[in-house]
């Protein structure tokens, strides 16, 4: 079993730098890793990022996110989109996938997501 | 009685033979000697005679059917006596050297810096001085190590 804080700590500071680069390279390299502690790891830093740009990869692109394979990776991503102190840009990203989103499975998805965020 | 008595058949042993030694006429049927040597003259018809004989009945007895206890003991004070040889010892050298003090807590230390040392290089913290670009190289070769690994 490889030790993978080096790898959670660069994902963790590249998510501090807030930067559309940033974002982007957290979407390439993390959210594309075979290795699902990864994926889930960058998913949760996007969503804490909690801007549009990071907000549209974890909830609108297919096999990541919310919409992951893996069960972990999108319970952990709701999980982390449940705890968010504001919630407004997130349920405006998903009231926009519904409308928008480019498969049906997906826009159901970001329906139960953002259903269950409107209750908590 | 009659179990007791088939217990002790099977045991090879007289179970309630006691009581019959009771109803004897020998005075020193009671104490059963077992084997013991003892070291006062039997003979002897004095009370201080059968004084001596009792004690020496009862030392013989305590000698013999305790050796292992007798050795403890004996293990025991042996330990204590080195112990407190090897305190004083202790004692006087600390005593000679006098000024000299050992400071357990600067290796403690040195240890802790190389740790945190250690920690802080692989920080979050530490890692938000690079630039993205460097961070981008960085989690690659780390991920590729890993899927390699």
């Amino acid at each position: 079993m490889k030790d993978l804080r080096k790898a959670r700590n660069i994902i963790d500071a590249l998510a501090m730098k807030g930067s559309a680069e940033s974002t982007q390279i957290l979407e390439e390299i993390g959210t594309n890793s075979p290795i699902d502690e990864i994926r889930e790891h960058t998913a949760r830093a996007l969503v804490r990022q909690n801007k549009r740009d990071a907000l549209n990869v974890v909830i609108k692109n297919t096999g990541k996110g919310i919409n992951d394979m893996s069960t972990s990776v999108a319970m952990s991503t709701i999980n982390e989109l449940l705890t968010l102190e504001n919630k407004d840009e997130a349920m405006e990203v998903l009231t926009d996938t519904v409308e928008n989103g480019c498969t049906d499975e997906v826009k159901e998805n970001a329906r139960s997501v953002r259903a269950l965020m409107s209750l908590s | 009685m009659k179990i007791m008595a088939t217990l002790g058949h099977v045991l090879n042993t007289p179970i309630g033979h006691t009581k019959t030694q009771n109803h004897s006429t020998n005075p020193f049927a009671p104490s059963t000697f077992k084997g013991n040597v003892l070291t006062a003259d039997v003979f002897e018809t004095k009370k201080a005679a059968k004084k001596k004989l009792t004690y020496s009945t009862l030392v013989g007895s305590i000698g013999d059917a305790f050796p292992t206890f007798r050795k403890s003991i004996e293990s025991v004070v042996s330990f204590g006596n080195r112990m407190k040889k090897g305190a004083l010892a202790v004692w006087n050298k600390i005593d000679e050297i006098g000024s000299i003090t050992v400071d357990l807590g600067a290796p403690a230390k040195a240890v802790m810096k190389g740790f945190n040392s250690m920690t802080d290089k692989f920080s979050v913290g530490n890692y938000s001085k690079y630039t993205e670009s460097q961070l981008a190289d960085m989690l690659k070769s780390e991920l590729s190590m890993s899927v390699v690994g």
